[in-house]
């Protein structure tokens, strides 16, 4: 469907309700978002980042029709902030964790964005300057670096646990959060030898709240299971395959699985503050990946594989029968698209990426022997039904890049990985699509049954939206939108709960 | 990061019978210290072999939230580099997690900065001599 056809199907559904127009103008609290003078491209404003500020938003305007079940809160995290001092940062992982909560009520959709008060948004908000090196900028401290919390920018996803709101950022601890309110309460402190080690962005929650997730910082990785409401239950502190950075990973019925890219790190210029952890990152292609898998009922029966070398970010899922693992992934050929890609949008430039391709990757435990396939859509942030992680799935879900020549991921799509049928609909040019999520229908329980909702950003309106479609019927287009009156910076990862 | 840049055991004994009697008496005002717990370290080093290692003088004093001033009586005149810890389990050292980094506050003279490990000597050295008896240490 293209973007004329989708509007004009749109402008057909929303006819029936006959919004008004004044429906639009809903109290926003906070300071619009100002101009930058160090960032121009409107096709990207949300790069631009805010300045600080708290923005809530009462009621977007909704097109379409909001499903009467879907009720919750979409939570949701990215790098809200850019530029302090007239400094701005090269890296678009840099910014300051910018948390959101769309809330689907009776009343309609409200959104609340709250900057994570992490001990490095506070100082440089009070500083009015950058004080600590980040993740892709090269700053000399201008603080004594206490530890890996020092930098940590709470920015890459956000989730409930027990009582809180997770900021997550893979280099160190997590911040909780009021639920409520967003305001931030403090850092998971699991105790001794644990405090401030890193805990990943990624966790995987299976259907009946088991929480596992890891954290990997020079050469060790700790991985942690958790009860749903956020208990301590397992750990464990091990050496593994080198590597400057694992994003994310899977877990099966019985393992938990890391894809280890070889990305070397020169440490002694980033010491020397000649480079930042990206720009001393090193691709390693002969080293290939590592394949990690660890028991889940022992965390000290691990076994390594090797696969050939590609860059990943992110996992759909992973189940196994018979000794045979399969998971799904998105790969890259290599570092490029983030140390030479992400920098360039950072600086306004319209550059076109190398494309990120769902990958299907089998480890047969008995022989040793990994096997990888790849599609050809360009698309990133896979996610499945939380109702089948860590158990055999058949959808995937992800944005993508439906429209030739589209430089964005301008529409969703849903793979059905038994029959390699996808079903894809595009919002077209000027529409830039974040991570969608699977939420189940109340009452329903097959795979797929429920709502995909996202969030994305509309330049021609220069405003941000929330989408919902059905999620097996995507190609019918979005069953509701959500328009907010303003833009807001883009987001990685988040999580709805209902 | 190296586990052992990090891991500075810097108190292991507190020097405290070394005073020289003819010496000012320092002060350290160590602020930024966010709860009466445990102690407030202060070790002083005077020279880049050893430092964080073998200090030529430390002392300690009882931690409120605030700022604790923590004397050391006696140093000779010359040059020094202080770092602090707030030894909130007070164990008379500087606590590392599993991955070898700190677990409780420091802070060092200067406000010397480390990039990705601790800072060197040099960053951090100050003259002591009669008209340089007061040093303030940040702990964030």
């Amino acid at each position: 469907m293209n973007r004329r056809h989708f509007f004009n199907s749109l402008t057909a559904a929303a006819g029936a309700a006959a919004l008004p127009s004044t429906l639009l103008a809903q109290p926003v609290r906070g300071a619009a978002p100002q101009a930058s003078p160090l960032f121009d491209n409107r096709a990207r404003t949300p790069l631009r980042g805010w300045h600080g500020q708290d923005v809530h938003c009462e009621s977007a305007l909704i097109e379409g029709k909001l499903p009467a079940e879907l009720r919750g809160v979409f939570y949701r995290n990215g790098p809200g902030l850019f530029e302090r001092g007239g400094q701005r940062y090269d890296h678009w992982f840099d910014g300051d964790g910018l948390v959101h909560a769309w809330r689907f009520t009776d009343q309609g959709v409200s959104h609340r964005a709250r900057f994570v008060k992490t001990a490095k948004f506070k100082a440089e908000q009070e500083a009015n300057e950058f004080l600590y090196p980040a993740f892709g900028t090269a700053i000399r401290p201008k603080r004594p670096l206490r530890s890996n919390d020092s930098m940590n920018t709470a920015n890459t996803s956000a989730v409930r646990l027990g009582d809180h709101v997770l900021a997550l950022w893979e280099g160190g601890s997590a911040h909780r959060l009021d639920p409520e309110t967003l305001e931030t309460r403090g850092i998971v402190d699991f105790g001794g030898a644990l405090k401030g080690l890193p805990f990943s962005a990624h966790p995987k929650i299976e259907p009946d709240g088991t929480f596992w997730n890891f954290g990997t910082l020079f050469g060790k990785m700790v991985v942690y299971h958790l009860s749903p409401t956020g208990d301590l239950k397992r750990h464990a502190v091990f050496e593994m395959p080198a590597s400057a950075m694992v994003h994310d990973f899977v877990v099966t019925e019985r393992h938990l699985v890391f894809l280890i890219p070889p990305i070397g790190l020169d440490m002694a210029a980033v010491r020397a503050g000649q480079k930042s952890m990206i720009g001393a990152m090193q691709w390693r292609a002969a080293d290939g990946i590592k394949v990690l898998i660890v028991d889940k009922d022992d965390f000290s029966k691990r076994r390594v594989l090797e696969m050939p070398a590609f860059m990943v970010f992110h996992f759909g899922n992973a189940w196994e029968r018979d000794g045979v693992i399969r998971l799904d992934c998105v790969k890259t050929q290599d570092l490029a698209i983030m140390n030479e890609w992400m920098p360039r949008l950072m600086r306004g430039e319209e550059a076109r990426e190398a494309p990120s391709q769902a990958t299907f990757v089998t480890v047969n435990l008995n022989t040793g022997k990994v096997g990888v396939e790849s599609r050809s859509e360009d698309l990133e942030f896979p996610r499945v039904d939380p109702r089948v992680v860590a158990r055999r799935n058949r959808y995937v879900f992800y944005p993508v890049a439906a429209t030739r020549g589209a430089n964005s991921l301008d529409g969703v799509m849903r793979l059905d990985t038994e029959t390699g049928k996808t079903d894809v609909a595009a919002m077209g040019n000027g529409i830039s699509l974040e991570e969608h999520v699977l939420v189940p229908k109340p009452g329903s329980s097959k795979e797929g049954e429920g709502w995909l909702v996202g969030v994305g950003f509309d330049a021609a309106r220069q405003q941000s939206f929330a989408t919902v479609w059905d999620a097996m019927r995507l190609s019918s287009g979005p069953v509701a939108i959500a328009r907010l009156p303003y833009w807001t910076p883009y987001c990685f990862h988040g999580h709805f709960h209902a | 990061m190296p586990k052992s840049s990090f891991v500075f055991a810097l108190l292991a004994s507190l020097a405290q019978g070394a005073a020289m009697a003819q010496s000012p008496t320092i002060t350290v005002e160590v602020s930024g210290v966010a709860e009466a717990k445990g102690y407030i370290l202060v070790a002083a080093f005077d020279k880049a072999e050893g430092w964080l290692k073998r200090p030529a003088q430390a002392a300690r004093a009882d931690a409120k939230a605030g700022t604790v001033t923590v004397t050391l009586p006696g140093l000779a005149d010359g040059e020094y580099a202080f770092s602090v810890v707030h030894d909130l389990n007070g164990n008379n050292r500087l606590d590392a997690n599993a991955l070898g980094i700190p677990s409780e506050p420091y802070g060092f003279s200067n406000d010397a900065a480390g990039n990705f490990g601790p800072p060197k000597f040099e960053d951090a050295r100050v003259k002591v001599g009669k008209d340089a008896t007061k040093f303030v240490v940040k702990l964030n």
